[in-house]
Parts: structure tokens; C-alpha cells; sequence
């Protein structure tokens, strides 16, 4: 039950907040951040209740699991039962880790949008609650169409987001989100209604459970239809990952979003397309997902080069930040598809700590242009003295973006990179030319922005102390998941974990028995 | 046996005798508040009537020749009815101020539903051209009500004149069949032509076809569809756009559907199948596509009805039953869509000036934050987004297509979805964006008009709160009228 309790927290919360905005924005704002707090310590309860239980009750022998399904909490309750869609929500480990990743981001979101002023607060948070909503659904749905529903639920507010608070170019960058996402999304319901059909007049019942679907799919017999099928799924969660020629949509979305609207696009809704390859791809296509590797892995290269190269052109700090996203969502391509256990979890670690760095350049980079208005990097310079935590923050995470050691993001691209260099050599050096890349657009960001002469003019307020202590937190988080990944990937992949520990022993210590 | 049939038939009965009332009424003393809610009165007792009829009643066996009471002719009789009901209800502040005569609008509402209601049921083609007849005569007056404008005339004058060319053309399908055939009734030619179809049969079918298409305003025959929408007044243009959409798919159902079944005879099966597919392609292309470019509401909706016809025209194509209940689900929630927008369209309009113009409701969500949450959620519905009755029409539509295999048409369905969604969405983008000034960095831009004071048309909001409901409680329990629909048969 408390699954649907955790859908309905930013919901509640939203509508709440804006009936309170209507009188104080303050008020407004603590509410929201009440109830994804709240909704932080029920995913944490929850947690440590099932993850607990399972341990006990599976022993040493999680390995065993292999891709099947197994919930550690589930609900599930008939909804239409003629069209066989149930209202099925599940969590396993890898689910928790997203959720506290959401839980995390939102609090971002939402201490980042504390100090600006903005014309009709009450929408705003309503639209911020309603991502969340949303994003959560996305991860716990256990239903193909309940799936559909939420993944179509967190573009509507995010459409909004970008349309009613955005830059001077919104309204085109917010049509070319909501139409690519939801091209996309079509093809990936035509799919799903194939997939139904097709294990309907081959069993007999007619359902959207994803459990029923992936152990009837797994076992199908990889024919044509099936690749068709998968192709829907894959496109439209490419198109989510903003993989190379899917990507168009990603710069102008990003760059026109409200600092919010970055963080929670970059840090959640991107990470929902991973999570769609994750979880569907692989329990409901398990041979064509192998099949395709070989595509996934040159798109992923080509996405990687792509934005390295792109990043180091803009002028933009917010474009900086949209094609290095864009780079590192190549890297969760490569590990995802080099099918291999270091691939594999480097690409979950990416997951968490790109959405940590991502957001929190967002929020640095959305506190710089509320500070002095502008966020072409030609106009700023100097600003270390003006703003000396700030420019420490900004110059933090430009380094952790470009894989310093001892941060998530150094361990992911490591990960990943060695993993792919088992199946193809090639591309890991591609990839690894690729993170060259982000040394020099982070470095030339941190030199054009932070050192040299100041161009304008006047003083500029610092980080605040809420600001700086989220900043903080964030840093802590990448550097923790960087230096003991352990728990975090044993949570997100018990069986990979328990691989991974005769490999590269110390990073599946941790969490007791493993 | 006579007194069921009576049961069977008292929707039309109470509408029939509703309109000698008003028209008695008319002639004793104009009262225009009476005559307002004499004939809300009669239609939901109608509309009441025709639910406890069928609830009483389920089957009752063909009327006559000329009239099936099943499943189908009476949910459609119950939609074509629920939205007259609307329509009447946003009627009332619309008309009040106008200083012509008044209370014949009612009277012709009354007319064109009692004609819509004989369509849907109608299972022959005397009873067919008298609905067809009796909904088209009542809907000039209506097109043309408002006298004091020029557009409303020129609709009129347009829907006349090319509405009358396409019954002209219907009739003469219908001789051509008659002539090969010797059959009027629809359930006895389908019988017919399980055989075969010769050359003159075959051109009697199109000639009907197109006919129908023409009054469907589907896509080679929808010409008349943006300036008609556009020059009525709105109570008028919410009747062309929701009940005699309505009452002629219903027919056309009625009439292809038994010869596109699988079991009909495969000549019949595959000339039609290529005519209905066409039609379907180009509707959802060329509606789309024109659609896409309107700065006028409804101008947008009446092309986005063509679009929405060529997504009616998938299930036929199909032509399973199933597929027949995912059509009544969508024309139910595709007409509960469309009142909505046509409701939030007379809340800031009267008989004597409209806003009608997408620019009138820019920045409508901060004026009146209620209002244009319903409007967003009808543009949404309509763009088939979740928790919108649209989605489920839409995931309907599709499972009925791929179920039957037809891949050329969801292929095109996806296209023209993802084409229709611009222009959705701009619908909910004027609504969000705060001041046109900033916008287009142009001053002369003109403020918005619609909706800037507190006025209100209560009837529009009844109706905006209705279809709300509507929408948003079959986006979220699509059940119960998923298992209403399981239980109609035609």
C-alpha cells in the first residue's frame, strides 16, 4: 500500500502547496518539500523493511535470480480488467535506488527554485509535484499500460514547466519535447497493444502485466514480429536517453527550462528512459536486446563524441551543460549494451551520479544567471572573486563532471569503458577519447566563467546558506558513490553485485552478507 | 407486444411531443425562459427515459422494417440526446440578449434531435432519408439563427446549398441499389449482397458513401466543414459538431457495418474496404494537416473533426464487433471532448460578438484558473493524453486495428496523432503564456478579450463541468462505460 502512498506524497503536496501559494509562498514551498521529504522516509522505511527481509530470507544465493522479476513490494488491484490492465505497482532494489535518486532531485528542484521570484507560484508547484508524481509512477508502474500512463503523466507538467517559466525560446523548445517524447511514446504503445495481441491469441488471456508478458516474451522464439515490437520500445526510450539522432529535442528543453524544469529533466526523466532499457528491454526482449547490442553500442559512441565535441562549442553555460548530459548518456548506452556485469553496473552508478553532477550544475548555473542576468560564458569571467562560493560550487562539479577520481562519475566511465572493452575494442577507445573531451569543456567552462578579468559590472550575491548546503550535499553524494559504490549497486543489482565482487572485490562490499 | 414497442419508442414520443409544445407555445405567447425550459425539460426526460427503457427492456425486436431499437440506436439516442441537452443549456445566456425572435431556436434544436434520433435507428432507407431530412432542415435555421451578422447567413447558405447536393447524391445511390437489388432495407441488402456485387450496385454504394462523407465532412468532402463551423453561432456549431456527427456515423455504421464483416461476401468486402480505407487515409492526413495552421478555434476543431472521422472510419474498416463498441467509446468521448470546447467558447460569447479566436484566451489559465483547466484537459483529451477519456479511445481504436491487422491505418492513425498534437497543444500554449506584448515583441498585438470579467453564461459552465467530469472520470475508470458498451449490439 505505501507504494501508492509515495505516488499520491507529491501529488497531495502540489495541490496542497498551491491552495497555501495562493497566500504565502513560503508556506507554499515548505509544504512541497514536506511531502517529498516525507516521501524520502517512506521509500527509506520501505526499504529497510523488504531489503532486510529479503536478505534474510534469500541468504547468499541472490545470484541466483538472474533477470527475472522479483518484487520486494508490490500492489496490485484490478482497474480494467476487460482490457486485462491492472493497477500493478512493484519495487525491487534497483526501483529504491531510483526513488531516493527522485527523492534527491526533487529536493534540488525545489530549494533551487526557493529564492527566484516568479509570477503564479501556486501552478508552479503543482507542476513540480505533478513530475514527481509522475517520475515516481514511471518507476514502481508494473503494468505495461499503467507504465504508458505515467510515462505520458510526467511529460504533461514538464510541458507546462517549460512553456509557462521558460526562456525566449520556449515555446518551440517545449513543442519539440512534448513531440518527440510522445511520437515516440506512440510507437512504444503500439508495441505494447502487439505484445498483448500477440500473448493473448498465443495463451489465451489477454493482459498488460508486465510479469506475464516477460516470462511468456523471454521464452518466444526471437521472430520478426517480436524484433518490431522491440523497436517501438527502444525508440521511444532512445528518444527519452536522447541518444544521437533521437537527441534534438534535449538542447532547446534543457537550455529553456526553468532551473527546476533542468534538473528534474536532466536528473529524472532522462534516467526513465535507462530505466525503460533496464527494466523492459531486457525482461521482455532478453535475445533482441543482445541482438541489437552491436547498433546500441556505435549509437552510444557516436552520442558520447557527439556531445563532447558540441559541449566544447557553446557559448551558453545552460547548452554546456545540456551536451555534456547528453555525452554522458552515451556512457549508460555503452554499459547497458555491452552486456557485461562491469557495464552493467557502471551504467547504473552513471545513472546516480550524472543526475547529482547534472543537476547540480543546473542549479549553479540558474543561480548565476539570476545573479547577473546573463548565461553566455563571453559575457561572465572574474567571477570567483564576485561570488567565491558559487565559483567554488561551479568549479566542483565541472571537475567531477569530467570524471575526476574518487567521484561517481570517474568510477561509472570507468566501469563502463573497461566492461566495453571486453566486447568491443574500438569503441572503448572511442569512449575513452570521449571523456578527453569533457576535460576540455569543463576546463575551458570553469577557466571562461570563474578566472580571468571580470567583464561586467557591480557586485552579485553569493550562495545563500540553504543553496550551499544542498551543493554540499550533492557533492557528498558523488564522491560517496564513488569511493564505496558497494551498497548502492548490491541494492540495485543483488545477482551483478555478487559477479561483480570476484572481479573487482571492493565493489561489492558492503550491505552484510555479500 | 404494442405497448413495449411504445416503451421502446417514448424517447422519440416525449421529443416529438416536447416540440408541438414549444411550438403551441410559440404561437400562444413568446416566453422565451418557459420555452428554454420546456425543452430541457423534454430532453432529459427523454434522455432518462431512453436510459430506463433499455434498462427495462434490453432487447426488443425489430420495430418494423424501418426501425431497430438495439443496443446501438438507443446509446446513440442517448448521446445524441445528453448532447442537445448541453447544447440547449448553452443556449440560454447566448440568445437571451438577442433581440429577433427568440424562442424558434428551441423549437429547431427539438426538430433536429427528434431527426437524429430517428437516424441512429433507422434500418431502412425511407426512415433514413426522413431522419436524414428532418436533422438537415432544422440545422439551416440553426446555422443561420443569428440574422443581425453576416457569417452565420453565409454558413447557412454554404451547409444548404452543399448538403442539399449530397442528398441529392444519396438518393440516387439509393436507386441505383434499389434498381439491381428490389431492397430498401439495410439488413436485406447486406443479405443481398452476400452474393456478389455487380457494376451498378457498386456505384450505388459509393454514391451513398460519399454522400455520407460529405455530411461527415470527411476528408475529399470537407470543404464546407471550416466555414460553417466557423460562421454559425456556437450553440449551432456545438449541434454539426457533436449530434449530427453523431446521428450519421451511426448510420453509416448501420449501414456498412454487416457488409465489412468478415463473414460478408468477399467482392463486397474488399471494393468497400479499399473506398473506406482511402477515405480514413486522407481524412487523417488532410484534417491534420490543415488543422495545423488555424488561428480560430473553431476553424481548428472542425478540421480536427475530419481527423477525427478518418479515426472513426478505423473500426469500420476492422469490422469486428469489437471494434464497434471501440468506435461508440471514441465518438462518445471524441463529442464529450469537443461540448467542452465549444462550452468554453460561449462563456465569453453572445449571440451579438464571439471569441473564437485562439489569441482571445491567451494567458486564460492565470484569469480564470477553473475554466481553462477544463479547457486543457478537453485539448488534452483530444490529443489522447492519459487521464483524459482520450487516451482509452485512443488505446481502444488501436487495439481494434491491429487486432484486425490493419497496419496501413495505425500507421497513419500514429502520424496524424502525433501531426494533431501540435495544434492541441497550442490550444493549452495560449493558455499558459502570460502576455502576448512580451510574447511576439510586437505592440500592436491585441490584448486578449475572452473571459477578462467575471461575467457568466451558467449554462456554458454546467456544461463545462459536465464534460470535466466526463472526461476526466473515463480517463481514470473507463470500466463502466467499457462494460456499457459490451452490451450493445447493432
Amino acid at each position: 500500500m505505501s507504494l501508492v502512498y509515495l505516488l499520491l506524497l507529491p501529488f497531495v503536496g502540489g495541490v496542497l502547496a498551491a491552495v497555501i501559494a495562493l497566500k504565502s509562498r513560503t508556506w507554499a514551498h515548505a509544504v512541497m518539500m514536506i511531502a517529498v521529504v516525507a516521501m524520502g522516509v517512506i521509500v527509506g522505511i520501505d526499504f529497510g523493511v523488504t531489503g532486510a527481509a529479503m536478505a534474510s530470507a534469500s541468504g547468499g544465493s541472490a545470484a541466483a535470480s538472474g533477470g527475472s522479476l522479483r518484487y520486494l513490494l508490490e500492489t496490485n488491484a484490478p482497474w480494467i480488467p476487460s482490457l486485462g490492465i491492472s493497477f500493478h505497482l512493484g519495487a525491487d532494489g534497483l526501483t529504491f535506488v531510483l526513488l531516493a535518486l527522485t527523492v534527491v532531485l526533487g529536493i534540488v528542484s525545489l530549494v533551487a527554485s526557493w529564492r527566484s521570484t516568479r509570477e503564479h507560484e501556486a501552478f508552479y508547484l503543482l507542476s513540480i509535484g505533478l513530475v514527481i508524481s509522475g517520475v515516481t509512477g514511471v518507476f514502481i508502474a508494473a503494468d505495461l499500460i499503467l507504465f504508458f500512463l505515467f510515462w505520458e503523466l510526467m511529460i504533461v507538467p514538464m510541458y507546462f514547466l517549460i512553456s509557462a517559466w521558460g526562456g525566449k525560446g520556449r515555446e518551440r523548445a517545449a513543442m519539440k519535447f512534448f513531440l518527440f517524447t510522445q511520437a515516440s511514446g506512440l510507437l512504444m504503445l503500439l508495441s505494447m497493444i502487439g505484445l498483448y495481441l500477440a500473448h493473448g491469441s498465443s495463451t489465451g488471456t489477454y493482459t498488460f502485466d508486465l510479469a506475464a508478458l516477460s516470462s511468456w516474451s523471454s521464452g518466444a522464439a526471437a521472430s520478426v514480429p517480436m524484433v518490431l515490437l522491440f523497436t517501438g520500445f527502444v525508440i521511444a526510450f532512445g528518444v527519452k536517453l536522447a541518444v544521437v539522432p533521437a537527441h534534438a529535442w534535449a538542447p532547446d528543453a534543457y537550455a529553456e527550462a526553468p532551473t527546476a524544469g533542468s534538473i528534474l529533466l536532466s536528473g529524472l526523466l532522462l534516467k526513465s528512459g535507462a530505466y525503460g532499457l533496464l527494466r523492459f528491454s531486457i525482461a521482455l526482449f532478453p535475445a533482441q536486446t543482445r541482438q541489437i547490442a552491436p547498433v546500441m553500442l556505435i549509437l552510444g559512441v557516436i552520442t558520447i563524441l557527439y556531445g563532447g565535441i558540441l559541449a566544447i562549442r557553446q557559448t551558453d553555460i545552460k547548452r554546456i551543460i545540456a551536451y555534456s548530459s547528453i555525452g554522458h548518456m552515451g556512457f549508460i548506452i555503452l554499459g547497458l549494451f555491452s552486456w557485461t556485469t562491469l557495464g552493467y553496473t557502471g551504467a547504473i552508478v552513471m545513472i546516480l551520479s550524472h543526475g547529482f553532477t547534472t543537476s547540480a550544475l543546473f542549479f549553479v548555473s540558474g543561480a548565476l544567471e539570476d545573479r547577473i542576468g546573463i548565461r553566455d560564458i563571453d559575457g561572465m569571467g572574474g567571477l570567483r572573486k564576485v561570488v567565491p562560493r558559487l565559483a567554488g560550487a561551479g568549479t566542483a562539479f565541472l571537475v567531477f563532471a569530467l570524471a575526476l577520481p574518487g567521484t561517481g562519475n570517474f568510477l561509472a566511465e570507468f566501469l563502463v569503458l573497461t566492461g566495453t572493452f571486453q566486447v568491443d575494442i574500438p569503441i572503448a577507445v572511442l569512449g575513452v577519447v570521449g571523456s578527453i573531451l569533457s576535460v576540455i569543456y569543463a576546463l575551458r567552462a570553469v577557466h571562461r566563467v570563474f578566472d580571468g578579468v571580470r567583464k561586467g559590472e557591480g557586485k552579485a550575491e553569493d550562495l545563500r546558506a540553504h543553496e550551499t548546503v544542498a551543493l554540499a550535499a550533492l557533492a557528498v553524494l558523488v564522491v560517496w558513490i564513488g569511493v564505496l559504490p558497494g551498497p548502492v549497486i548490491k541494492a540495485a543489482a543483488p545477482d551483478r553485485a555478487a559477479q561483480l565482487q570476484t572481479t573487482v572485490p571492493y565493489l561489492g562490499q558492503g550491505g552484510g552478507n555479500g | 407486444m404494442v405497448s413495449s414497442i411504445v416503451v421502446a419508442l417514448l424517447p422519440q414520443i416525449v421529443v416529438a411531443a416536447t416540440s408541438i409544445v414549444v411550438m403551441l407555445m410559440i404561437a400562444a405567447k413568446r416566453m422565451y425562459t418557459p420555452s428554454f425550459w420546456v425543452t430541457t425539460t423534454g430532453l432529459t426526460v427523454a434522455f432518462v427515459v431512453m436510459i430506463v427503457a433499455r434498462a427495462a427492456q434490453p432487447e426488443v425486436g425489430p420495430v418494423s422494417i424501418f426501425f431497430a431499437l438495439d443496443g446501438a440506436s438507443r446509446f446513440m439516442g442517448a448521446l445524441v440526446l445528453a448532447v442537445n441537452i448541453l447544447t440547449a443549456l448553452l443556449s440560454y445566456r447566448y440568445y437571451r440578449d438577442y433581440d429577433d425572435n427568440r424562442e424558434e431556436f428551441h423549437l429547431l434544436l427539438l426538430l433536429e434531435t427528434l431527426g437524429s434520433l430517428v437516424l441512429v435507428a433507422s434500418s431502412h432507407f425511407v426512415s433514413f432519408l426522413l431522419g436524414l431530412e428532418l436533422l438537415s432542415v432544422p440545422l439551416y435555421g440553426l446555422l443561420g439563427y443569428v440574422r443581425d451578422r453576416d457569417h452565420p447567413f453565409e454558413a447557412a447558405t454554404k451547409y444548404f446549398v452543399l448538403t442539399a447536393g449530397a442528398s441529392a447524391i444519396i438518393v440516387f445511390g439509393f436507386a441505383l441499389i434499389y434498381y439491381q437489388t428490389g431492397t430498401l432495407s439495410l439488413p436485406e441488402l447486406s443479405q443481398k449482397l452476400t452474393t456478389g456485387l455487380d457494376a451498378v450496385t457498386a456505384a450505388g454504394l459509393v454514391l451513398v458513401l460519399a454522400g455520407l462523407a460529405f455530411k461527415l465532412a470527411v476528408f475529399p468532402f470537407h470543404m464546407w466543414a471550416a466555414d460553417v463551423y466557423q460562421g454559425s453561432p456556437l450553440p449551432s456549431t456545438a449541434v454539426i459538431a457533436t449530434a449530427s456527427k453523431i446521428a450519421v456515423f451511426a448510420f453509416l455504421y448501420r449501414f456498412l457495418g454487416p457488409m465489412l464483416h468478415p463473414a460478408a461476401g468477399a467482392s463486397v468486402l474488399h471494393s468497400l474496404d479499399l473506398a473506406i480505407t482511402v477515405l480514413a487515409v486522407a481524412s487523417m492526413l488532410g484534417g491534420n494537416l490543415l488543422a495545423l495552421r488555424q488561428t480560430n478555434v473553431k476553424r481548428l476543431l472542425a478540421y480536427s473533426s475530419t481527423a477525427n472521422l478518418g479515426y472513426l472510419l478505423i473500426p469500420l474498416a476492422a469490422g469486428s464487433p469489437q471494434s464497434l463498441h471501440s468506435a461508440f467509446f471514441y465518438l462518445a468521448v471524441y463529442a464529450a471532448a469537443n461540448m467542452g470546447i465549444l462550452g468554453t467558447l460561449t462563456l465569453s460569447s453572445t449571440s451579438a460578438s464571439e471569441s473564437t479566436e485562439l489569441d482571445d484566451y491567451t494567458g486564460l489559465l492565470y484569469r480564470r484558473p477553473v475554466v481553462s483547466a477544463g479547457f486543457i484537459l478537453m485539448a488534452l483529451s483530444l490529443a489522447g493524453l492519459p487521464l483524459s477519456a482520450g487516451f482509452f479511445g485512443k488505446l481502444y481504436l488501436f487495439e481494434a486495428g491491429m487486432a484486425a491487422g490493419r497496419w496501413v491505418l495505425i500507421g497513419v492513425f500514429v502520424a496524424g496523432s502525433v501531426i494533431g498534437l501540435y495544434y492541441y497543444l497550442r490550444l493549452v500554449f495560449v493558455q499558459l503564456s502570460r502576455s502576448p506584448v512580451v510574447e511576439t515583441g510586437t505592440p500592436g498585438t491585441p490584448t486578449p478579450t475572452a473571459l477578462t470579467d467575471t461575467a457568466a453564461n451558467p449554462g456554458a459552465l454546467v456544461t463545462l463541468a459536465v464534460t470535466f467530469v466526463f472526461v476526466l472520470g473515463i480517463g481514470i475508470f473507463p470500466q463502466q462505460l467499457l462494460s456499457l458498451l459490451r452490451t450493445v449490439g447493432m
